[in-house]
């Protein structure tokens, strides 16, 4: 079998797997929430859940009292959707919550748990704007974990209190996040365009230039680089509100815009800032290919199943944050195990003598946008040889 | 005898010349030029990697062997990328 037609049969064979995968892991059944729901409120003697989805909480005895009524509000997380359970005093108070279910790396959800946040969200009012940065401390590091909480918070609150009978205010529209890195990610794109054109005299200056920026803004800053996790969420069909998620938007759009127009990889050799900390050890060590011709193919193809693997186990499970297994947080973060430590002096005392040896033999981005060529170059021979085959009119 | 006072330090001033003398030897025998500041850098690499063990041992005679053992790793990641840094700069006026 030549290369390309193992290639082809390798993604079909992959895509498959992945979509049969996805079918078994979304027909699982859903986990019984009450354990959960107990938790808000641990003093109810009993807790019933009625018709509409929300549970009240009573105390025992003779005359049962309501104390609480609880909901499960919902928002999106960074790996996917989280889901909270909020109980509510008549008073419109939230008394308790607890994480029902959510798609978050575990580094990120350890940050919030140690932090005060779930406590403060404690005592609010199904009214107040539940805004990080605002009404609500921020967890530095898991910004978009504990932005989730929030607004879980205010969503599950808001379902309580309608319960309540209590006046709601109509919720304002979502508040449209466009910052630095938006803008950065947008130059960068554009330098990669523009640096690719064949009559650009500066590449190599515009490309050092990209790498660096995307080293120090979106590697150092706000530790956004993209990670099989971005990947796992597109194909579970996590889809989180565009207007709270423009960076991630733009990211995933933008590769597969330039991949689509121009054929070339805008990201990888461009912008991202841990293939930047590599080419920087190499730079100083003079790092060179030395992957010996005849195990090139064996390389690639173990790169590729471990990919495979790690998407798998990620759809498996529904949370895409189980499949990553990048060293950017280790980095970026200094957060991570003493094993990711490791990994991560090995890969950067390599990268002294190897050029880029975390991209071109683990890197699971790479085997990703491999696909992306595979499926763009098939189309357009498809198309090609349908066109030819007209007749003209 | 108190090892850890005027032994310890005459040792280390010991195995200061051998070092160094062993560096120039090396550095000769390579064709390296080595101007008085480029010495510096090796001068001070060799300070980096040495306080990488000293740190070490200070922090377990603190009990803190754990932080002692990070610390020691990252200065010996520091070492390591200095040092490489250090060999091509040498090298780069070899005659």
């Amino acid at each position: 079998m030549n290369q390309r037609r193992s290639d082809r049969v390798f993604a079909v064979g992959a895509l498959i797997l992945i979509t049969v995968v996805w079918i078994v892991s979304a027909a699982r059944t859903r986990a019984d929430l009450m354990p959960i729901v107990r938790q808000t409120v641990p003093e109810a003697g009993h807790i019933i859940e009625d018709d509409s989805g929300l549970y009240a909480a009573r105390t025992d005895g003779a005359e049962t009292a309501l104390i609480a009524r609880i909901a499960i509000g919902s928002a999106d997380g960074y790996g996917g959707p989280l889901r909270l359970a909020v109980a509510v005093d008549q008073s419109g108070t939230v008394v308790g919550v607890a994480i029902a279910d959510d798609k978050e790396t575990s580094a990120w959800m350890e940050r919030v748990l140690g932090s005060d946040l779930l406590s403060n969200l404690t005592g609010k009012k199904y009214s107040d704007e539940f805004i990080l940065g605002d009404d609500v401390d921020g967890v530095t590091g898991a910004t978009y974990t504990a932005r989730a909480l929030a607004e879980a918070t205010s969503a599950g609150s808001r379902q309580a209190a309608v319960a309540f009978d209590l006046p709601i205010k109509e919720p304002d529209p979502p508040r449209i996040i466009f910052g630095i890195p938006e803008i950065v990610l947008i130059l960068l794109f554009t330098i990669g365009f523009v640096g690719h054109q064949d009559r650009f005299p500066y590449t190599k200056h515009a490309k050092w230039l990209s790498m660096i920026t995307g080293l120090i803004v979106l590697g150092f800053v706000y530790n956004s680089p993209v990670t099989l996790a971005y990947i796992t969420k597109l194909v579970l069909g996590y889809w989180p509100s565009w207007q709270t998620n423009l960076y991630w938007y733009f990211l995933i759009g933008g590769i597969l815009f330039v991949f689509t127009v121009d054929n070339k990889n805008p990201y990888c050799q461009w912008c991202c800032p841990f293939g930047a900390a590599q080419d920087c050890m190499g730079a100083i060590g003079g790092a060179k290919s030395r992957t010996p011709i005849r195990f090139r193919r064996l390389l690639i193809w173990m790169q590729r199943l471990l990919t495979l693997a790690a998407v798998l186990l990620g759809v498996w499970f529904r949370n895409p944050g189980v499949a990553s297994y990048e060293l950017f947080g280790t980095l970026f973060e200094l957060l991570g195990s003493s094993v990711q430590f490791v990994a991560l002096g090995l890969v950067l005392v390599a990268a002294l003598f190897i050029k880029r040896p975390w991209c071109n033999y683990l890197c699971p981005i790479r085997p990703v946008t491999d696909l992306i060529r595979l499926i763009r170059q098939t189309v357009k021979e498809r198309w090609q040889k349908a066109t030819l085959k007209t007749p003209a009119a | 005898m108190d090892l850890t006072g005027g032994p310890f330090w005459f040792l280390m001033g010991v195995i200061f010349v051998l070092v160094a003398a062993g560096f120039h030897a090396f550095a000769r025998d390579r064709g390296w030029v080595v101007t008085w500041w480029k010495a510096l850098l090796a001068v001070i690499w060799y300070g980096v990697f040495c306080t990488s063990f000293f740190a070490w041992g200070t922090l377990i005679g603190e009990n803190e062997a754990a932080a002692g053992l990070k610390l020691f790793l990252i200065g010996i990641f520091v070492s390591i990328v200095y040092g490489v840094a250090l060999i091509r700069l040498m090298a780069h006026s070899a005659k």
